[in-house]
C-alpha cells in the first residue's frame, strides 16, 4: 500500500489505516525510538504514542512523505521520554550525536547571543543542499536518525572508519557556514 | 552539553527537510559493495599487467603499511611529548574537565599519523580502543576515560581525557580491514599526585620477519616482562594459551586480541610480587612456544627483563625438562570436561616445605585439542625425589572442595622411577 492511499484511509477514519503503517513503517520507527532511547520497552511505548499522535493529527493533515512526517512525531516523543528518564546517559543515543555537532558552534558568550533553531535548520538544509547524496545521506543517519558509524557504514556501503571520517569533514563544513552565517553559540 | 543546547540542536536537526528524511530511510546504496569494486579492480589490473610480469624481474617493493600511531602528551610546563616505543615516558599535565566533575583529569592524544606528519588511511584500517576490557569508540565514556574524534589543521586522531587513583591501562590497536593487527600500544596511566604516560607494550606488524624471528624478538630478553602482552599481540598466533596462576587457570580465546587483553588484565590484577606465572602456549602450525618462570617472589622489574623465552619446537617440547640432570618420573591429572574450571593442584608429602615443593617439582597444565568434544584439561606434575615418598596430589575446585585425589607411591629404581597408586578418589 503506498502512502496516499494509507493517508487516505486516516481521512475515512479506518483503523486500517494505523495497522498499514506499523506493517510498513513499525519496525523502523522502532529502531530509530531505540537508538534515542536504548531502552526497547521505551521505544515500544513511544512508537505506539507515536501511532496515536498520528491517528489524532490526520485529518486535518495531509502529509506529503508519510514516513517523514511519522518519523518526526517518533523522534519528538522519544526525546520527550528521554527527558523524562534522563540519568547520567553519557555514552549511547542521541546525546553523543548531538555533543559532536555541538562541536561545530562558536561560543560566544555575550548577552546579544540568541539561540534560533529555525535559524540553524535553514543553515543546515542549505548545507544538505550542497552535499553529494552520500555524504548527505550519512549526515542525516547520524544527525536525525542517531545511527552509529557501523549501521551507517552498512547503509551506505563504507567501513566505519570512513563513516567517521566524513562525519568529521561535513561537521568542518557546517561549522563554515555556521560562521559564515555569524550563528554563535 | 547542558539541556538547552540539547534542545536547541534537537529542534533544529528535526527541521530537516523531508525529501532527505526520506531518502535516507533507504537502505539501498549507489555504489556496489567495496569488495565488488575492488575485485574487478583487481581483476582489471591483473589482466593489464599480466603480461608485462612475465617480462618484468618481481622486484617490487613491499607493502606499504600504515605508518605507525604515537601518542601526544602535554606536560604541565606546556612541552609536548611524542612517545612511540615499549619505554617511551612522559608526563602529563593536570587538569579539569567537565566529563569528570571534580575530579583531576589528564589529556592524551593519539595521533594517527607517523612523525613526518603523514596520516593514517584509515580507509584500511580500523581504530579500537580497550579498557577495562571493554571495547570503547570515539564518543563513548565510562567511569575514568573519556574518547572522542579530533580533528583539525594540526591534529588528526582520537583524544582520550581521563584519571585514576593509582595507575591504569588502555590498550589501543590498529588493525588492516582484514583484521589483522598492525599496529598495537598498552599506555600505563599512573598518578601520584602528577601524571605520566609511559608506553607500557608497543608492537608493529613487520612483514618481513618470519614467525619464529618475530616471537624471537617478542621475547626479547631486552623487553619488558609486558612482553607476554605482545605475544598475544601477533597477528602470526592464534592460539589457545593458558595462564598457570597458583590458584587455578583461566582459558584464553583464540582470537589474539582477547588474549591479551585478558593476560594483561590477569597481570593488572595479580600481585606480581606473590604468583608464580607459568604461560603454556601452543599452536599446531608455529610450533611451541613455552614461557616459564615469569615471574617469582620480589623480583624487581630489571630482573623480570633479564629472564629469557625462547621458541621451542614440539620435539624440544616433548623433552624439555624443568631439573637438567637429574633423572624425573611425569604424572598426568586429566580433569574431564569445560576448560573454564578453576581448578587447583597441589602437592603434598611428609615434610614438604614450599622451598621443597618448588625444587623437586614442576607442574605444567595441559590441554588436549582444540577438537571440543576430546577436551579435557589438566596437569603435567615432573618430579625428583631420590628416596621412596608418598605424595598425595590433590584437586580442589574454586570454593576449596576437593574434586580429585591421588596418592601415589613414588620409588627411584636404578632404571627410573616406579609409580604405585595407592589411592585415588574418586
Amino acid at each position: 500500500m503506498d502512502d496516499q492511499q494509507i493517508i487516505e484511509l486516516f481521512w475515512q477514519r479506518s483503523e486500517a489505516a494505523v495497522a498499514a503503517v506499523k506493517q510498513k513503517y513499525g519496525s523502523r520507527a522502532l529502531r530509530f525510538a531505540c537508538n534515542l532511547l536504548n531502552n526497547q520497552q521505551d521505544a515500544e511505548e513511544c512508537v505506539s504514542d507515536a501511532l496515536l499522535a498520528l491517528w489524532q493529527q490526520i485529518p486535518p493533515e495531509r502529509p506529503r512523505h508519510l514516513w517523514a512526517y511519522f518519523s518526526r512525531i517518533v523522534r519528538n516523543i522519544s526525546c520527550c521520554r528521554l527527558d523524562y528518564l534522563h540519568a547520567a546517559r553519557r555514552d549511547r543515543g542521541c546525546e553523543v550525536c548531538l555533543a559532536e555537532l555541538e562541536d561545530c558552534f562558536i561560543s560566544q558568550q555575550t548577552p546579544e547571543t540568541v539561540l534560533e533553531s529555525g535559524r540553524i535548520t535553514l543553515v543546515i538544509n542549505q548545507f544538505l543542499d550542497g552535499l553529494d547524496d552520500t555524504g548527505r545521506r550519512i549526515f542525516v543517519r547520524r544527525y536525525y536518525y542517531f545511527d552509529s558509524c557501523a549501521d551507517i557504514g552498512k547503509l551506505v556501503g563504507l567501513s566505519r572508519g570512513t563513516v567517521n571520517t566524513r562525519l568529521s569533514r561535513l561537521r568542518q563544513e557546517l561549522r563554515k557556514q555556521l560562521e559564515k552565517e555569524e550563528i554563535f553559540v | 552539553m547542558n539541556e538547552t543546547s540539547k534542545k536547541i540542536l534537537l529542534d533544529a536537526t528535526a527541521g530537516i527537510r523531508e525529501e532527505y528524511i526520506e531518502a535516507a530511510a533507504t537502505t539501498t546504496t549507489k555504489s556496489s559493495p567495496r569488495w565488488v569494486r575492488f575485485a574487478a579492480a583487481a581483476a582489471a589490473l591483473v589482466l593489464l599487467l599480466g603480461s608485462t610480469l612475465l617480462l618484468w624481474p618481481d622486484n617490487r617493493p613491499q607493502a606499504e603499511y600504515p605508518p605507525f600511531f604515537a601518542i601526544r602528551a602535554c606536560a604541565q610546563d606546556g612541552t609536548e611529548a611524542t612517545l612511540d616505543s615499549a619505554g617511551d615516558t612522559a608526563p602529563i599535565a593536570v587538569t579539569q574537565s567537565d566529563l569528570f566533575p571534580g575530579k583531576e583529569v589528564y589529556v592524551l592524544d593519539i595521533s594517527l599519523t607517523d612523525t613526518q606528519g603523514n596520516r593514517l588511511d584509515l580507509e584500511d584500517s580500523t581504530f579500537q580502543c580497550r579498557h577495562n576490557g571493554e571495547l570503547m569508540e570515539p564518543g563513548m565514556t565510562d567511569e575514568q576515560i573519556s574518547i572522542s574524534w579530533l580533528e583539525n589543521d594540526d591534529f588528526y586522531g582520537y583524544r582520550i581525557v581521563g584519571w585514576c587513583e593509582k595507575w591504569d591501562y588502555i590498550d589501543i590497536t590498529i588493525r588492516s580491514k582484514d583484521g589483522m593487527i598492525l599496529h598495537q600500544k598498552t599506555v600505563r596511566i599512573e598518578f601520584d599526585g602528577q601524571y605520566c604516560v609511559d608506553v607500557y607494550t608497543s608492537y608493529t606488524y613487520e612483514p618481513n620477519l618470519t614467525t619464529e624471528e618475530l616471537i624471537a624478538k617478542l621475547f626479547d630478553t631486552g623487553q619488558r616482562y609486558a612482553a607476554h602482552t605482545s605475544i598475544a599481540s601477533s597477528p602470526y598466533v592464534e592460539y589457545r594459551a593458558l595462564v598457570y596462576h597458583c590458584g587455578g587457570f583461566a582459558e584464553l580465546e583464540e582470537r589474539a586480541d582477547a588474549a591479551s587483553l585478558l593476560l594483561q588484565r590477569w597481570l593488572r590484577e595479580m600481585d606480581k610480587a606473590e604468583h608464580t606465572y607459568t604461560i603454556l602456549e601452543y599452536s599446531g602450525r608455529f610450533g611451541l612456544l613455552l614461557a616459564q618462570e615469569a615471574y617469582w617472589n620480589n623480583l624487581t622489574d630489571e630482573e623480570i627483563a633479564l629472564v629469557e623465552y625462547r621458541v621451542v619446537t614440539r620435539q624440544e617440547y616433548e623433552s624439555y625438562t624443568p631439573f637438567p640432570g637429574k633423572q624425573t618420573f611425569s604424572y598426568e591429572i586429566k580433569m574431564e570436561g569445560s576448560y573454564t574450571q578453576r581448578n587447583q593442584l597441589s602437592i603434598d608429602y611428609e615434610g614438604a616445605t614450599e622451598q621443597d615443593r618448588a625444587a623437586h617439582f614442576s607442574i605444567m597444565n595441559i590441554l588436549s585439542s582444540a577438537d571440543a568434544e576430546s577436551a579435557f584439561h589438566g596437569w603435567e606434575i615432573t618430579g625428583w625425589i631420590e628416596k621412596p615418598t608418598e605424595l598425595t596430589l590433590t584437586v580442589t575446585n574454586k570454593a576449596g572442595t576437593i574434586i580429585r585425589q591421588v596418592v601415589l607411591f613414588v620409588t627411584p629404581t636404578e632404571t627410573g622411577y616406579q609409580i604405585d597408586i595407592l589411592k585415588e578418589t574418586p
